[in-house]
Order: C-alpha cells, then sequence, then structure tokens
C-alpha cells in the first residue's frame, strides 16, 4: 500500500513538472491465480503477480493516457516525457478534467483475507467435486468441457493532483462450469458460474454441477419452431442482456451526446412498462461490483435510471458530464490499469416483481420460454433487437419439449414497453441481475 | 470513448478451448483489451531485438528451471509491442494512448497438464522465478534434458514495412484520420459524427523452447475503423468500415481513406431509410469478404483441434466425409502477405502454413497446436497462438476463406426471385457443441424478382454449420477478405474471407411475417 502511494506521487509530481496542469494517475497490484480441471486432475494452472499505472496527462485541456508496469523513477520520467511529447497531437476540450477530492468515505470490506493463505489444493478440491457431482448428477452427463476458477486479489490506488486519494484491496473470484450431455446423436452444453468477493460466499460444488446439469438436459435436441408471433418469457439467464446492452448501452452519457443511442432525448419519458425499475448501485452490499468510487475517483451511489417505466437519468464518467453540464454518476471503470476508462454500469439490476415464474408461464397459453440469448444483436444505436435463442415452448401454461434455432426479434422500444410480468427470483450471480420477465408479443423466426 | 466488445454473453475468464460460444466481432474496438503496459527508454524503442531480449546463457537457465521437475516440454515467449492509439470523435483528437507493453510468458507441460506463468519484465531474476512457478505442478525432482538452442530464421516475411512505423513522425498518422473524417462528414448533411480509430501494433516477439527451437518475428498491425453516424428525425445508423494489414504506413498509399470513409456514411445514409427486415427462412445472398465471418464461426470453429480433442465439435471423425455441397473449399492460410491475420511463425514458434480444411465438400483436417497435436497423434499446423505473453496458446485461425467460384455477384441476384442480400455484418458466434451460429447483418436489402430492393434494418441471422455448408448453392468469382478480431478468451487478429454466396435457406431473424 506504501508503495503504491509513494509511487503515485513521484508520478504525480513527474507530472506536473512535465508541464502537465493536471493528473491523474490509477495504480493496480495483483496476484492472479487460474486454475481449470479436467478428469479429475488439474488442467491448466496460471499464475502471475503484476503491478503498474495508467497515467490521464492534462494540459491546456489536451489530454493524453500512458502506462507502464515499471515503478523505478528513470521509467516513470521516460513514461512521462512520451506523454508530455504526444500531447501535442491531442485536440484541445475544456471538459477534459480530474475529479475534485472528496469528502465521501464509504467504507466497505472487498477483501477476503483469508484468500492468501487458502492452499492451492484446497481451491483444486472444489473444482474437482464441481466436476465429480456433475458425472454424477445423470447418465446423460458425457463429461465436463471446462471447469475454471480466477482469483484476483487487488489493491487500488487512485490519486490526482486535486489532492484525491482512494485507495482500498479487494478481492474478487469468479467460477465458471461447463458440462456437455448426450442423448442419442444430440449434444448440448449447459454451464454454471458466480463472481464472489468471499472464498465463503461460493455456493456448494453440488448446486454449481446441479445448475449446469439441468439446463443442459432441459434444452438438449432443441428443434426450431415455425415462424409466428408470440409471448416470450425470459428466464433471468437470458434477461440480463436486455438490461446490460438494450439499455445501460443507451443511457450511457457518451453515447448521448454523440447521440448514437435510441433513448436521446427521451429523459422523463415513459420507456418501459410501470413494471420496470432499472437501478444501477455501487454500494449495494455484498455486491459483485461493490466499490468504494469508481475509477477515476467519483464516489459510487445508488441511482434509479428508470422508475416505474420513466426514464431518469443517463450516466456519466467526468468528461461526459462536463460536457452534458452534469454530475458524474461513479460510472467510470477500466479493465485493467493498462485502459483509459470507460463507463460502465456496477451492480446493475431490475428490481423484483411479485409473480414466482411458475405463475408468469402458466398465463402463458402460447408462448417460448428463452433460456439463452445468443449473437451481437441488441442495437442500441437503432433500438432494433434480433438475436438467435433456446429454450421451452410453452402451450396453455405448461411447457413442452426444446426450441432452438431460431431468433427472436422486435424494437428495443416495443420489448421494454411490453413487458407484462416481472418475476420475484431477483438473483444476482454476477454483476448484472435481471428477474423473468414475460414480453406481451414478439416475433419468433424458424422454419416456415 | 472506445466502444464496448459488444460480446453479449456473459462468459468472463474460462473460455474453454473448443467449447462454448466463441465469437468474431468486426464492429468494435478492442483497445481496452488490447493496449498494453511498460514504457521503457525512448532511445531503445528503434534499437535491435538484442538491446531487448535477455542473452541466451539466460534462457537457458530460465528453461532450465522450468524443466527442473521433470516436465516432458516447456517454452519461453517474450513479447515487446509498442502500441498507438488515436481517436477523433465530435471533430476532436479526443484520445490519445501510448504503451509499451513488454514481458514474458514460461509454459511448463507435464502430460497434458499446462502450468503458466508471466511476468511484465524481462529481468533475468524475475523470469527465473516465473519459470518455477510455471514448473510448481511437476511432482518429480528429475530433471528433463533441454535441447541446445539454435536460431531458426525464416526465409521470407510476409510482414514487411515498406514505409515503416516504428520512425514514423505521428502527424502523418492524425493526417489520414483527418482526410477520413472530412469526406465523412461532407458526404451529406445527415452525417452528425464521424468517429476514427488509428490503432497501430509493432508485436516483436521471440520464442524458445527445450526441444532447442529459437525463433524470432516482427509483426506489425495497422487496424484502421471508421464509424460513421447518420441521423434524421429519430432515425439514426453507425455505418461502419475497416482496414487493417501486417505491413507498413504504405497501407495509406495504396488505399483511399476517403473512399473508405464514403463507403462508412452511404451505408449509414442508405439505412436511415430501412424497413422491419423480414422474418422466416429464405435464400440469402452474403456478399464477399468479410461474410466469410459466418463460416468462420460455422465451420471454422468446429475444425479447431482443441474443439476436436475435447469431443465438443460437431466435426468430430467426419474426415473424409462430404459435409459441404462440393462448389465449397474451405482454407485456413496465414501466409497470405500482408493480411490481418497472417504471421510468419505462430506463437509457439511453428512456421505458418496453409492447410485446405474441405475440399470440394469433402472434411480434409483439422487446425492444431502443439497440444491438440500431441492429443490427436498429429502435428501443428503452425494455428497457435496467443492475444499476448500473458496467455497460454491455443488453437486459432489466421485467414479463413471459401475459394472463388465461377458465379458473378449480379448473376447470383438476378437468379434468386425473392430473398435477402446481406451486405455488412457485425459479428457471429458459434456453440460447437450443437453446431448452432448466429451472424448479424448490419445493412441488408431485399431481393425482390431478382433485383435489389430496400435496404432493411438489422437481423440476426441463426441456422446449423451443417445445414448451412450444404445450403449453398453458388459460389461467386470475387473472392475477398475482410479484417476482425475473434475472441475466444483471448482476443486475436484474424480475417474471414469468401466470394460472394447464395444459401438456398437459412432462417432471418426480422420483425416482418
Amino acid at each position: 500500500m506504501t508503495e503504491l502511494k509513494e509511487t503515485a506521487i513521484k508520478v504525480l509530481n513527474c507530472a506536473r513538472s512535465a508541464g502537465a496542469d493536471q493528473a491523474e494517475v490509477y495504480l493496480k497490484q495483483s496476484r492472479e491465480t487460474v486454475i481449470t480441471v479436467s478428469g479429475g486432475q488439474v488442467e491448466q494452472a496460471n499464475i502471475a503477480t503484476i503491478r503498474g499505472f495508467g497515467l490521464k496527462f492534462l494540459k491546456k485541456g489536451k489530454k493524453v493516457f500512458i502506462d507502464s508496469s515499471d515503478f523505478s523513477v528513470k521509467s516513470i520520467e521516460e513514461t512521462i516525457a512520451r506523454a508530455s511529447q504526444l500531447i501535442a497531437y491531442a485536440d484541445e476540450d475544456p471538459y477534459n478534467t480530474i475529479a475534485p477530492m472528496s469528502q465521501t468515505k464509504n467504507a466497505m470490506n472487498l477483501n477476503d483475507t483469508t484468500l492468501k493463505d487458502l492452499a492451492f489444493e484446497q481451491k483444486v478440491d472444489y473444482l474437482k467435486q464441481i466436476e465429480k457431482e456433475a458425472l454424477a448428477f445423470d447418465a446423460r452427463i458425457e463429461k465436463a468441457t471446462g471447469v475454471g476458477y480466477n482469483e484476483n486479489l487487488d489493491t487500488v490506488l487512485i490519486a490526482n493532483t486535486n489532492g484525491l486519494l482512494w485507495t482500498y484491496p479487494c478481492s474478487n473470484i469468479e467460477i465458471e462450469t461447463s458440462i456437455m450431455a448426450k442423448v442419442g446423436d444430440d449434444r448440448q452444453e449447459g454451464e454454471a458460474g458466480r463472481k464472489v468477493h468471499f472464498f465463503k460466499d461460493l455456493p456448494k460444488p453440488g448446486v454449481i454441477a446441479a445448475e449446469a446439469c439441468s439446463v443442459a438436459l432441459e434444452l438438449i435436441g432443441g428443434k426450431p419452431v415455425n415462424t409466428q408471433q408470440a409471448t416470450v418469457v425470459f428466464d433471468p439467464r437470458a434477461s440480463w442482456s436486455i438490461i446490460r446492452y438494450g439499455i445501460f448501452e443507451a443511457v450511457k452519457g457518451d453515447h448521448i451526446l454523440q447521440q448514437s443511442s435510441y433513448l436521446c432525448g427521451k429523459l422523463g419519458h415513459k420507456i418501459a412498462s410501470p413494471l420496470v425499475t432499472i437501478i444501477d448501485d455501487g454500494t449495494m452490499p455484498g455486491g459483485v461490483k461493490t466499490v468504494p468510487c469508481d475509477d477515476e475517483g467519483t464516489p459510487t451511489e445508488r441511482k434509479t435510471i428508470i422508475d416505474r417505466g420513466v426514464l431518469k437519468m443517463y450516466v456519466y464518467d467526468l468528461y461526459a458530464a462536463n460536457k452534458a453540464g452534469q454530475k458524474p454518476t461513479g460510472n467510470a471503470f477500466r479493465r485493467s490499469y493498462r485502459s483509459p476508462c470507460d463507463i460502465h454500469g456496477t451492480n446493475l439490476f431490475m428490481e423484483k416483481g411479485i409473480q414466482t415464474p411458475h405463475d408468469i408461464i402458466a398465463e402463458v397459453k402460447n408462448g417460448f420460454l428463452v433460456k439463452n440469448t445468443i449473437g451481437f444483436g441488441v442495437d442500441s444505436v437503432t433500438g432494433v433487437y434480433s438475436m438467435g435463442a433456446s429454450g421451452r415452448w410453452i402451450q396453455n401454461g405448461k411447457l413442452l419439449g426444446p426450441v432452438s434455432g431460431v431468433t427472436i426479434a422486435s424494437s428495443l422500444e416495443e420489448i421494454l414497453l411490453g413487458i407484462d410480468a416481472v418475476g420475484n427470483d431477483l438473483v444476482f450471480h454476477y454483476e448484472t441481475a435481471t428477474p423473468t420477465i414475460r414480453v406481451k408479443t414478439m416475433t419468433i423466426s424458424g422454419i416456415s | 470513448m472506445y466502444q464496448n466488445t459488444n460480446l453479449q454473453t456473459r462468459r468472463q475468464f474460462l473460455k474453454k478451448t473448443g467449447t462454448g460460444l466463441l465469437s468474431i466481432t468486426a464492429a468494435t474496438s478492442l483497445l481496452p483489451i488490447l493496449l498494453g503496459n511498460r514504457e521503457i527508454c525512448l532511445a531503445q524503442e528503434l534499437a535491435p531485438n538484442q538491446a531487448v531480449w535477455p542473452d541466451e546463457e539466460t534462457l537457458k537457465r530460465v528453461l532450465s528451471a522450468a524443466m527442473s521437475k521433470g516436465a516432458r516440454f516447456s517454452d519461453i515467449f517474450l513479447e515487446r509491442t509498442v502500441k498507438r492509439y488515436f481517436e477523433i470523435g465530435q471533430h476532436k483528437v479526443q484520445n490519445i494512448h501510448f504503451s509499451i507493453d513488454q514481458g514474458a510468458g514460461v509454459r511448463v507441460m507435464y502430460g497434458e497438464q499446462t502450468g503458466y506463468a508471466y511476468c511484465e519484465d524481462l529481468s533475468a531474476d524475475l523470469l527465473q522465478e516465473t519459470a518455477r512457478s510455471a514448473a510448481a505442478l511437476g511432482k518429480s525432482s528429475t530433471k528433463s534434458l533441454i535441447q541446445p538452442l539454435q536460431l531458426l530464421t525464416p526465409d521470407t516475411s510476409i510482414t514487411t514495412q515498406k514505409v515503416a512505423l516504428g520512425p514514423l513522425a505521428e502527424d502523418k498518422r492524425i493526417s489520414v484520420m483527418r482526410e477520413a473524417e472530412q469526406a465523412a462528414l461532407s458526404f451529406n448533411p445527415a452525417i452528425v459524427d464521424a468517429i476514427i480509430e488509428y490503432d497501430e501494433a509493432i508485436r516483436e516477439i521471440m520464442i524458445v523452447n527445450s526441444d532447442g527451437v529459437m525463433v524470432h518475428d516482427v509483426q506489425p498491425v495497422i487496424y484502421f475503423r471508421l464509424n460513421v453516424l447518420a441521423k434524421k428525425g429519430d432515425q439514426r445508423h453507425m455505418g461502419r468500415v475497416r482496414m487493417s494489414a501486417k505491413s507498413g504506413f504504405e497501407l495509406f498509399e495504396e488505399n483511399s481513406v476517403a473512399d473508405l470513409a464514403r463507403t462508412a456514411a452511404r451505408e449509414a445514409i442508405t439505412m436511415l431509410e430501412a424497413s422491419d427486415s423480414p422474418s422466416g427462412e429464405m435464400p440469402v445472398v452474403v456478399t464477399g469478404g468479410w461474410g466469410g465471418v459466418m463460416f468462420h464461426e460455422a465451420v471454422g470453429h468446429g475444425l479447431e483441434g482443441d474443439a476436436i480433442a475435447k469431443g465438443a465439435s460437431f466435426f468430430v471423425d467426419k474426415i473424409g466425409r462430404k459435409i459441404a455441397s462440393e462448389i465449397v473449399t474451405f482454407i485456413d492460410d496465414a501466409t497470405l502477405p500482408h493480411l490481418r491475420g497472417s504471421y510468419n511463425i505462430d506463437d509457439e514458434g511453428v512456421p505458418a502454413q496453409r492447410k485446405v480444411l474441405i475440399e470440394k465438400g469433402v472434411l480434409k483436417g483439422y487446425m492444431h497446436d502443439k497440444l491438440s497435436a500431441r492429443r490427436l497423434d498429429t502435428h501443428s499446423t503452425g494455428n497457435g497462438r496467443r492475444e499476448s505473453f500473458r496467455y497460454p496458446p491455443m488453437v486459432r485461425m489466421s485467414n479463413t476463406f471459401i475459394l472463388e467460384g465461377e458465379t458473378s455477384a449480379a448473376d447470383m441476384i438476378k437468379a434468386t426471385p425473392k430473398g435477402l442480400f446481406a451486405k455488412s455484418f457485425d459479428g457471429g458466434v458459434v456453440d460447437t457443441t450443437t453446431g448452432n451460429f448466429t451472424f448479424t447483418v448490419r445493412e441488408a436489402y431485399m431481393i425482390e424478382n431478382g433485383m435489389l430492393g430496400a435496404p432493411v434494418h438489422r437481423a440476426t441471422l441463426i441456422g446449423k454449420g451443417s445445414d448451412a455448408l450444404q445450403s449453398i448453392d453458388l459460389v461467386g468469382n470475387d473472392l475477398g477478405f475482410g479484417p476482425g478480431t475473434c475472441g475466444k478468451g483471448q482476443w486475436v487478429p484474424v480475417t474471414s474471407g469468401q466470394p460472394t454466396i447464395r444459401l438456398s435457406k437459412i432462417v432471418v431473424g426480422g420483425t416482418r411475417g
């Protein structure tokens, strides 16, 4: 921690001496462990200890981003010399700034201190157990095609020449499992995974195994249905992508300023059914993407993006906020210290409703329960939605056989306004979560 | 700012080789993933490799540490990549990013188990420590043998630079971007923004392994992306064009960026008038070039040796069988000069090759890296690639394409009474287990009575790879290639190619019955 802080001070001082009138540095130190298991033994074990910094260098409204993993004074000076040379090619833009010092102190515990002493074998055993339970789940489960564990023990530090300084330790664990089911010539993959901060919050291996196996067995042998208009129920496995790509992409401040969003000019408008409330909350206790501040140093907060169908706000990083005359919303994040910030969601979710998924399905005369979507078909520029889908057919409230090889299509506007049921089954397995939702009607394209 | 990689799936880290959803994307900036770290001495940027790479004795000692616990094989992958990124948007040079990403990955193999570790510094001590981490899976205390290192040099280079990128003045780069921006903005008053991205990487790699191989290569790559936004009332469309090559700056002498910009602008303007896309099964004429993304997904990923070795592909045990219409010959060729997916050696040091995967409809072979080749008792085909030193290699495509046939694109449309003409695409995704794939059409037109009709909105096309291969009934004479970036847990530069082709029947996912 102290070394990161000292380096941050060195970098900022050096940037100042090189002519920066403002500078922001993001440092990260990380121990990364990736383990995959196959056939009851370790298939791959990857280990790395890394650290580095990314610097936003501002001079008279011009901006350059540069990064390095070398903390030596000589290297820092050379890095900054490069920034100072490149800045001549940037255009002036008064909206390039750094965050003010913050009075907010979001105290959070995001760090599993037991992880550094947890034996490698214990993590391997967890994965082996998932594989074992999956293979024992059902005779139709042929093999596990991937069982993996990814752990990052991070220390993050954000500082700038306004005197802002945030630092926090944070552990992130992700597990992922995929298995293959086989019946006759049909094969089907099933997946399950989780992201958590604490090892103790990982579900029992059997839970993950059962989830992955159940979905594969449910979908195996899927066939296309006829092209038609029908009701579509989105399982939580599929519904999250509508809010992530259909809503969040469209309310990003940079897209609004650029006019490249179908939600431009819709602030205060009813854009969704009254059943729809969308929240982005970087402070949510226990959240996967809970952090005290974003990567520019703006404190995170809970925000209602859509309130009972009405679009309430757009989300901003510093630059977009300055340009739009708004406040930044704590949504500026980086993929690594080597990347500049972009606008991202934190814990992004749709508030749960009152109906059970069972009741939502039971009310459908003729429809499609979508379990998975596949493709690049959510376009937040035009608002067109067209995705590959697989799931189960619903007739008179009962689930029939598996369906695959079809697409579902509509416009995002019609989908959001057409939501006529929201489930009570909101569960956070990842940072984006949505309960079961039902859309009155969509076009299903399949065989003629 | 940069666009997200719009990979619309949850998968975060574990991209199991050969199974699950593999995607390719063209329209999105990969900068946040691809840009790297580590600045070193400015004067060294142009210095020869000797100034960067550790000496041979150091490398031998690192290999020796890697082999100290009875490994059967190990390799060290050293990389130094100088990256530049410039972005113009809303009429300003908004983003500049420079980095020197340098490091090494050590891989140690015990049977089919792999230990991997990497470091972001090339100091001898750190390399030793990295090798010991990578070797940690080993149970034995017996040192394995290491063959004497022998430097191999490829006879020719397919990535030579006529106008070298290293010493090029920055304003030359800005100037081609400005030219593209102006051409787009002046095309039509409805063009409201032109986002121009210049993305350049000079990747130097060196590979040494316990079999005694020692090779190095320089891989310069330029990726020039134009995103042009048109708006009229509530209608908007982003037209996109990309150009990429493993070459020097002569790319901009041989190609007009203004023409590219006008192509993107024309797409944006035309699509403002788009109506709803049709839905259901119909004949689809797919344009040449990047249209080949469909076969990259529908077929290519299923022919990657790791998917075959895991039994997670529709194409297992189908060598010698007729799997496609006999007018289809499908090739992966990493040796085509200057293409984005080309290289002299792959990231395991194996020379690049041309592989005929499907010949006149008959499956001829798979693509392999060293590990999948070992599992299937065959040789690597030079398809072991990695995003950077941070990742172990895996089986990847290079430039995959369908060989050209005899029909002209115009005749193909004439011969189609009713259908869809798919002109520009975003990306595709495949589930190799079921063979189901999608690819998303961003610019398309109806075909009515053998003539091109009105433009229609974005639609996802879906099918099974095996059915799509059988349903190709016309192959054009206009082979072209389009650049993209393929994601399989790691991102690598590729091209997809094909002449214009016609599928007699595929599901089009629009809304109009």
